[in-house]
C-alpha cells in the first residue's frame, strides 16, 4: 500500500479527531500505528554541552520528528535535560540558511553592499580571489625565510563543535595546505586555560578520572562551575551521591550564589579573583597541619614556580601591560619543598579570610576536607576557573592541592576539568586545531613534532610553519590592525562571543582590507557581519563524532539531508582545497622538495592521498539493517569521514607521545562511545594508575608519562589583582554566563519556541539593595555601562542567581542584548583566554 | 509567532489603539447593562468564572469582587505588562472585569502594584502592599505523568522562572532507582507562598502546561479537623509535645551500634566500596594478569 | 498546505443535512458520524486565512452548534506528494 505524506497528515488529522468526539472511524487507527513504525531510530550524542549524554534520533520521511534519552547511554541512562528534550527541532528553525549569501552592489561584490542569494561556485570564486590574493603578499614577505619565522594574512576562526574530521580537516587545509598556523578554536574561549594548566601540570591534555568519580568520590568541591545549570545531567549524578552516600558533602565557591548552592553543605561566596589565594590557604593547611602524603609527593611531584607580574594579556601598548613585568612569561622554575612550603606561608587563614570575604570556619572546612586522608575528594571546574585572568595559574593550583595529599587518578580522588562544549575535547583539543597545536598533544613549535606531522601527511620538510598562529582574541585585533585579511568563521558565532565586540571584533570584521567568510545554519550576530555568508548542514545532518570531557569519543550517522543548498563544514573545506594550485600557496624551495606535487590542487595533495581517500563508497548500514545517506561520500566518491579519521588516528599510535590511542573507525559506530586511550579494544577510566592505566608499567604504582620524569608539577604561583576593579565611577563588578535552557549564543535554542519563552531575555541579575540604591526594581530596564560599551536589559532581584551586592551578573545567550560590548578582553597572557568573569561596570536607569 | 506578537505588544503598553478598545468594552458592558438584554447571561456567567481565568493581585473572594468592581478598566490601563485584559461579552467571564490566562501573559509581581493603585474602589483590595502576600491563585503541578521533571529529566523551568522560588516552588531531590546513578528534581509547590502568579504556567515547555495555576478553593485540599501531623506540631512547638524519651542503649555484639533516630542497628561500620583497585577473586586477578597487562 | 481535523457537532435531527452541506464545501471530507449530532471533519486548504474561514462557515451552516478545530497540521515540505511504502 502506498501512502502519501498528505494521505498520512490527514489520518493523524481524522484520528485526532475522532478521539476527541469519541467515534471510532475504522481503518484509522491501523494507518497510525503503521506510520508511528516508520520512525527510524538510531544514536547520537547531544548538540550542546560537554557533558556528552547520548540520545535516540528518530526519523521519518526525511525530518527528524523526535528524540528520546537513550536508556543505554552509561552518561545519561535515558535522560535529558531541557536542551536535549528539545533536540528535534534546532534544525527546523525557519530561518535556516539555505544558499550562499554574498554582499553585492550591482551585481559584484561590495563590501557595503547587501546580501544576495549566489551559487556555492560564485561564493567559491569570489572566497579563492581573496584567499589568492593575501597568499600572494605572504609568499613575497616570506621568500627566504625558514619555517619557523613565516606568517600569515589567512586566517580561521573555528570550534569546539565541530566534528572530529571537521577540525582535523581544517588544521590541515591551514597548517599544511596554506602554512597558516592563523587558526583557532572558540575553545580558546573556553578551554585554553585548562589545557595550560594540564601541559604545565602533566605534559598530557585532558582529565585523568571519568565521569565515575561522581559515584566514588565523599566530598565534592565546585570552583567556578554551576554544574546544576551548565552541566545538567552530571549535576543530577552528583546530587544522587550526596542524597544516597552517608557523610558525602558538597562544597560550593562562587563570586555570587547560583542553583549549586541549593545542594551545598559549605556554600561559599567570595570576591573575584582571590580563589588563588584561598587554594594557597589550603596548601598551607595542608602542610602546617603535616597533612601531605609524604610518601607520593617523594615519588610522584616536582616542585617548580612560575614567573609573576605577568600582564594581562592586552595589547602591547595598554598601560597595565606597560607596566608589568613579566608579560607572558610561564618558564617553571624548580623549587624545593621547603622553599614552597614558604611561599604559601603568607596565606593564612585570617589573611584569607580577609581577602575572600569568606567567614573563617567555612574555609577551614573546605581545608580539612581536602588534608583529610581519608575521605576521596572530586574538585569541579569550569569558567569561572578557565575564563580568568589567571586561568592557568588557578588550574595549577588546584592540581597543588590534589598532588601535596595524592588525591589523584583513582576512583573519587579527581580533579576534573569539565569542558562546556561537545567536542572542545574531542576535536579542539585532541585534534588540535588552536594556533600553537598539531594533533594529540604535538605542537608547532617543536621541530620534531612538526617532522612527525609531515611523516603522516606526506609533506615535504619545512611544508609547516613554526611560528604559533594568531589566537582568538589576537585574531580580532589583527583583523582590525588589517594584518588578518582572508578570514573563515566556522561553527561559532564569534561576533556574539568574543568580548570588547565594540572596540575589536567589529571594527576588525567591517574593516575594508578584510573578507570575512561566515559559515553557519542560521543568521547569527557573526553572519550579520560577514561579507559572505556559507549555508551550512549542521548535527545529524551529517555523520559526526564528537569527544566529551570524560574522553569519551561518540559518533553519529547522517540521518537527514541539510535544506536548500546548504553543506557540511567538512564539504565546504575540502571543496574549497580544489581552488588552489601547490604553486598558488607554496615557495618554489618547497615544491623543488616535492616536485610529485606540482600542478596538483590542495585538494590532490591532503585529501587525495591515498590516506583520507583509502575507502571506497560504500553502504552505510546499522546493526538492523537501515541504510543511511552520506552526502560527503556521494560527493568526494570516498568515504572521507572514515579516511580522516583513520589518518588521524596515526598520530596516536605512532608517535613518541604515548596513551592518546583511539580505536578503529568502525568500532565507534557500533559503541556508546569509548574512553580513550582505548587500547586493545579496552577504554581507560583512570589514566596514570597502574591496573587502570596500560601505559604504568607493573610495580609503578603511578606515572605521570606525559612529562619525561614521569612526576607531575607542583606549581607555585600567588594571587595577584584583576585587569579591572570597581572603582568610584564603574561601581559593580560584571560576570557573565549562560543558563540551562539556552546553548551559549541561543543561536540554536533561541529558535525552539518553547525554550524561548522559557527564559526570552537575558536580564540583569543584581542584589535587590543595589538596585534600590539605583532607583531600580525588578522588571525594569537598566543600562549596564562599562568603558568600551553598553547594553539595556531589565533587572532580576529574585531570579535563580543571587549576586551578592556589588555584582551583577548577565547571560551572554541573547542576540538583542550583546553583553560582549561591555566586557573586557583582558585575557590570560598564558592561555590567552579572555576573563569574561571580572570588568567593572555601573547600572543606570534607562 | 506568539512569542512575537506578545513582544510587538510589550513595546508600546499604551498604544491608541488599546485605549480605545478599553474605552469600546466599557461602553459595550454599560450598554447591555442599560439595555438590559444581557442580563440572564450576564448573571449565569458571574455564577461561574472558568478556572483558568485569574484575577488581579488583591481581588476580594469572587462573589464580593463582583459586588465591588464597576468595570471601570482603570487596573487594566495601568497594568504595565498587559497581563491585565477585560472580558468581552461572549467571554466565559463577567463581561467588563479584569482577569488573565496565565499561560498567555502572566502577572510579573510589580513591587508597586499599580493595578491595585488604579482600583477606585476596594475591589482590589489596597490593604495588598507586598506583592508576596498576594493570592491570585495557586500553582497546582497538575500531571505528573507528563512532567519531565518526574521522568527525570533536568528541567526545572517553573522553579527557575518562579519569583517566589524556593519559597513557593522548591525542588525535592531523589534518587532515580531507574538509572541507579541519577537524581529526581521534582518541583513541588507551597501554597503558603504561591501568588498565584502563572509565571510557571506560561514558561512550562510542555505542549500542554503540566503545571497550572488555579482558584485556590479548586486547588487546595483540607485536611480532616480530627488529626494533626506530629511531626508538624513538633517542629511548630520546637520540643516534643510529651516528655522527652529516655536515651536508650541496647545490648549489642562487639562491631555493631544502633542509631536511635538514625538507621536503626548498624551492622558493619567498615564495609565500603572498593578501596583498591583489585577484585575480591585472587583467581580472578591472576587469570586476567599477564594477558592484560599492556 | 494544511490540514485540519475539524469536529463539527449538529442538532442531531439536522445531522444529515449538515453532512451533505459539509460534503459540498471545497477540501472538506467527513470521516464519521455519531447519531447524536457529532461528525468528524478534515479539511485541506493552501493558506491559513482559507482554513479559519472554512471553519467559521461551518459554524455558520443551519443546525450545526460548533464546529472546533482539533488538529492542525502545516507543511510546505516539497515531498508532501511523494509516497513511501506504509
Amino acid at each position: 500500500m502506498k501512502l502519501t505524506r498528505r494521505d498520512f497528515i490527514k489520518s493523524n488529522a481524522i484520528a485526532a479527531t475522532a478521539a476527541a468526539a469519541g467515534i471510532t472511524v475504522p481503518g484509522i487507527k491501523t494507518a497510525l500505528a503503521k506510520s508511528d513504525a516508520r520512525i527510524r531510530w538510531d544514536k547520537a550524542p547531544c548538540r550542546f554541552c560537554g557533558t556528552g549524554c547520548s540520545v535516540l534520533v528518530g526519523t521519518r520521511e526525511g525530518r527528524v520528528v523526535a528524540t528520546q534519552g537513550d536508556p543505554d547511554a552509561p552518561v545519561n541512562r535515558g535522560l535529558n535535560c531541557i536542551k536535549g528534550y528539545f533536540l528535534s527541532k534546532i534544525m527546523y528553525g525557519k530561518d535556516r540558511l539555505k544558499t550562499p549569501l554574498l554582499r553585492m552592489k550591482n551585481g559584484r561584490f561590495d563590501k557595503e553592499g547587501h546580501f544576495e542569494p549566489i551559487s556555492w561556485d560564485q561564493a567559491f570564486d569570489i572566497m579563492a580571489e581573496k584567499w589568492k590574493a593575501a597568499i600572494r603578499k605572504d609568499l613575497e614577505r616570506n621568500k627566504g625565510l625558514p619555517p619557523e619565522k613565516i606568517t600569515s594574512s589567512v586566517g580561521m576562526f573555528g570550534s569546539g563543535q565541530w566534528t572530529v574530521w571537521e577540525g582535523y580537516a581544517a588544521s590541515k587545509l591551514y597548517k599544511a595546505g596554506f602554512r597558516s598556523n592563523n587558526i583557532d578554536p572558540n575553545a580558546r574561549h573556553c578551554m585554553a586555560s585548562a589545557v595550560g594548566g594540564f601541559i604545565r601540570a602533566f605534559g598530557a591534555d585532558e582529565p585523568m578520572g571519568c565521569y565515575d568519580d561522581l559515584e566514588h568520590a565523599d566530598v565534592f568541591v565546585l570552583w567556578g562551575s554551576n554544574m546544576a545549570e551548565m552541566h545538567p545531567i552530571l549535576w543530577s549524578r552528583l546530587t544522587d551521591t550526596r542524597l544516597t552516600k552517608e557523610g558525602c558533602e558538597v562544597h560550593v565557591l562562587s563570586t555570587f550564589k547560583h542553583r549549586c548552592f541549593e545542594l551545598a553543605d559549605n556554600g561559599m561566596v567570595f570576591t573575584p579573583q582571590t580563589d588563588l589565594a584561598i587554594l594557597n590557604y589550603i596548601a598551607n593547611h595542608i602542610i602546617q597541619t603535616k597533612a601531605y602524603n609524604k610518601d607520593f609527593i617523594g615519588k610522584h611531584v616536582n616542585f617548580t614556580r612560575t614567573p609573576t607580574d605577568i600582564g594581562y594579556g592586552l595589547r602591547p601598548e595598554h598601560p597595565l601591560e606597560q607596566k608589568a613585568k613579566n608579560p607572558g612569561k610561564g618558564k617553571l622554575s624548580k623549587i624545593s619543598f621547603e622553599e614552597y612550603a614558604k611561599s604559601v606561608e603568607p596565606y593564612t587563614l585570617e589573611y584569607t579570610s580577609k581577602l575572600s570575604g569568606v567567614p573563617k570556619d567555612q574555609l577551614e572546612w573546605l581545608a580539612r576536607v581536602y588534608a583529610d586522608p581519608d575521605k576521596k575528594v572530586t574538585s569541579f571546574w569550569t569558567m569561572g576557573f578557565n575564563q580568568h585572568s589567571r586561568g592557568v595559574w588557578v588550574n595549577g593550583l588546584v592540581y597543588n592541592v590534589h598532588l601535596l595529599m595524592g588525591k589523584i587518578s583513582e576512583p573519587g580522588n579527581s580533579p576534573f576539568s569539565l569542558t562546556g562544549q561537545p567536542s572542545a575535547c574531542g576535536t579542539a583539543r585532541e585534534v588540535g586545531t588552536f594556533a600553537h597545536r598539531l594533533p594529540a598533544d604535538y605542537v608547532v613549535f617543536k621541530k620534531p613534532h612538526r617532522d612527525f606531522a609531515e611523516k603522516i601527511w606526506k609533506l615535504p620538510e619545512g611544508t609547516l610553519p613554526g611560528k604559533k598562529g594568531y589566537h582568538a582574541v589576537l585574531q580580532n585585533r589583527m583583523l582590525r590592525d588589517g594584518k588578518l585579511n582572508a578570514y573563515w568563521v566556522m561553527c561559532n558565532n564569534n561576533m556574539q562571543a568574543a568580548a570588547n565586540m565594540n572596540e575589536e571584533t567589529w571594527p576588525g570584521y567591517r574593516n575594508p582590507a578584510n573578507f570575512i567568510v561566515v559559515s553557519d545554519p542560521y543568521p547569527t550576530v557573526t553572519a550579520m557581519a560577514a561579507d559572505l555568508i556559507l549555508p551550512t548542514a549542521m548535527w545529524t545532518e551529517k555523520e559526526g563524532a564528537y569527544g566529551n570531557a570524560e574522553r569519551r569519543t561518540q559518533f553519529w550517522r547522517q540521518q537527514v539531508a541539510p535544506p536548500g543548498e546548504a553543506r557540511s563544514d567538512l564539504w565546504q573545506l575540502m571543496e574549497f582545497s580544489k581552488r588552489f594550485k601547490a604553486e598558488e600557496v607554496w615557495p618554489e624551495e618547497l615544491l623543488a622538495k616535492a616536485p610529485e606535487y606540482r600542478g596538483k590542487t590542495l585538494y590532490e595533495i591532503l585529501y587525495r592521498n591515498g590516506q583520507v581517500d583509502k575507502y571506497p563508497k560504500q553502504e552505510v548500514k546499522d546493526s538492523a539493517g537501515n541504510v543511511y545517506d552520506n552526502h560527503e561520500m556521494e560527493h568526494f566518491g570516498f568515504y572521507p569521514q572514515k579516511g580522516l579519521f583513520e589518518e588521524y588516528r596515526r598520530f596516536g599510535l605512532e608517535g613518541p607521545k604515548k596513551g592518546h590511542d583511539l580505536a578503529p573507525f568502525d568500532a565507534y559506530h557500533k559503541a556508546r562511545g569509548l574512553r580513550w586511550p582505548v587500547v586493545d579494544g579496552k577504554e581507560t577510566l583512570w589514566r596514570y594508575r597502574e591496573g587502570y592505566d596500560p601505559y604504568v608499567a607493573k610495580g609503578e604504582e603511578l606515572r605521570f608519562y606525559g612529562r619525561k620524569d614521569g612526576r607531575a608539577n607542583i606549581i607555585f604561583a600567588p594571587y595577584e589583582p584583576p585587569a579591572e576593579s570597581p572603582d568610584d565611577e564603574y561601581d559593580l563588578w560584571l560576570s557573565t554566563g549562560r543558563v540551562l535552557e539556552h546553548w551559549h549564543s541561543g543561536s540554536m535554542t533561541r529558535r525552539v519556541p518553547e525554550l524561548y519563552r522559557a527564559f526570552p531575555d537575558a536580564v540583569i541579575f543584581m542584589h535587590p539593595d543595589d538596585a534600590r540604591a539605583r532607583g531600580l526594581r525588578r522588571g525594569l530596564p537598566a543600562r549596564v555601562v562599562s568603558r568600551r560599551g553598553e547594553i539595556v536589559a531589565r533587572v532580576e532581584t529574585r531570579g535563580r542567581n543571587r549576586p551578592p551586592r556589588g555584582l551583577i551578573f548577565v547571560p551572554w545567550f541573547d542576540a538583542g542584548r550583546l553583553i560582549n560590548k561591555v566586557t573586557l578582553d583582558a585575557t590570560d597572557p598564558l592561555s590567552k583566554e579572555t576573563d569574561y568573569k571580572k570588568c567593572a561596570v555601573k547600572v543606570v536607569k534607562a | 509567532m506568539a512569542a512575537a506578537a506578545d513582544k510587538s505588544r510589550r513595546v508600546a503598553p499604551n498604544a491608541p489603539g488599546r485605549r480605545r478598545f478599553l474605552v469600546e468594552v466599557a461602553r459595550t458592558a454599560g450598554g447591555v447593562a442599560l439595555l438590559g438584554l444581557g442580563v440572564g447571561l450576564y448573571s449565569r456567567q458571574a455564577a461561574s468564572l472558568p478556572p483558568q481565568a485569574i484575577r488581579p493581585p488583591g481581588a476580594l473572594p469572587e462573589p464580593d469582587f463582583l459586588g465591588a468592581c464597576v468595570r471601570c478598566g482603570l487596573c487594566v490601563r495601568d497594568c504595565p505588562y498587559d497581563t491585565l485584559r477585560l472580558s468581552k461579552l461572549g467571554e466565559p467571564v463577567a463581561t467588563g472585569t479584569p482577569y488573565f490566562i496565565a499561560r498567555q501573559v502572566p502577572c510579573e509581581m510589580c513591587e508597586d502594584i499599580p493595578c491595585v493603585k488604579a482600583c477606585p474602589t476596594g475591589a482590589l483590595d489596597h490593604g495588598l502592599t507586598d506583592i508576596d502576600d498576594a493570592r491570585m491563585g495557586l500553582a497546582v503541578l497538575v500531571d505528573q505523568e507528563t512532567c519531565i521533571a518526574f521522568q527525570g529529566l533536568r528541567c526545572e523551568v517553573c522553579y527557575n522562572v518562579c519569583p517566589v522560588r524556593d519559597k513557593a516552588i522548591t525542588l525535592e531531590r531523589q534518587h532515580n532507582p531507574r538509572s541507579g546513578m541519577h537524581a529526581f528534581f521534582i518541583p513541588v509547590v507551597h501554597s503558603d507562598a504561591c501568588t498565584g502568579c502563572g509565571k510557571c504556567e506560561r514558561a512550562c515547555v510542555m505542549e500542554e502546561a503540566a503545571i497550572k495555576v488555579m482558584p485556590r478553593q479548586l486547588a487546595k485540599g483540607e485536611l480532616g479537623h480530627h488529626y494533626r501531623l506530629g511531626w508538624k506540631e513538633k517542629e511548630k512547638a520546637g520540643h516534643s509535645l510529651v516528655t522527652p524519651d529516655t536515651p536508650h542503649r541496647y545490648n549489642l555484639p562487639e562491631g555493631q551500634r544502633y542509631e536511635y533516630e538514625g538507621k536503626g542497628l548498624i551492622l558493619d561500620e567498615s564495609s565500603g566500596g572498593a578501596d583498591t583497585p583489585f577484585g575480591d577473586s585472587a583467581l580472578d586477578t591472576l587469570n586476567r594478569g599477564v594477558v592484560e597487562q599492556h | 498546505m494544511n490540514i485540519s481535523g475539524v469536529l463539527v457537532r449538529a442538532r442531531p435531527e439536522k445531522i444529515d443535512s449538515v453532512r451533505a452541506e459539509l460534503e459540498r464545501m471545497d477540501g472538506v471530507e467527513v470521516h464519521g458520524a455519531n447519531p447524536d449530532g457529532r461528525l468528524v471533519v478534515t479539511v485541506e486548504e493552501d493558506g491559513d486565512r482559507a482554513m479559519a474561514d472554512s471553519v467559521v462557515r461551518m459554524q455558520d451552516l443551519p443546525g450545526v452548534i460548533a464546529a472546533s478545530m482539533i488538529y492542525h497540521e502545516y507543511d510546505d515540505s516539497e515531498q508532501i506528494a511523494g509516497s513511501q511504502e506504509a
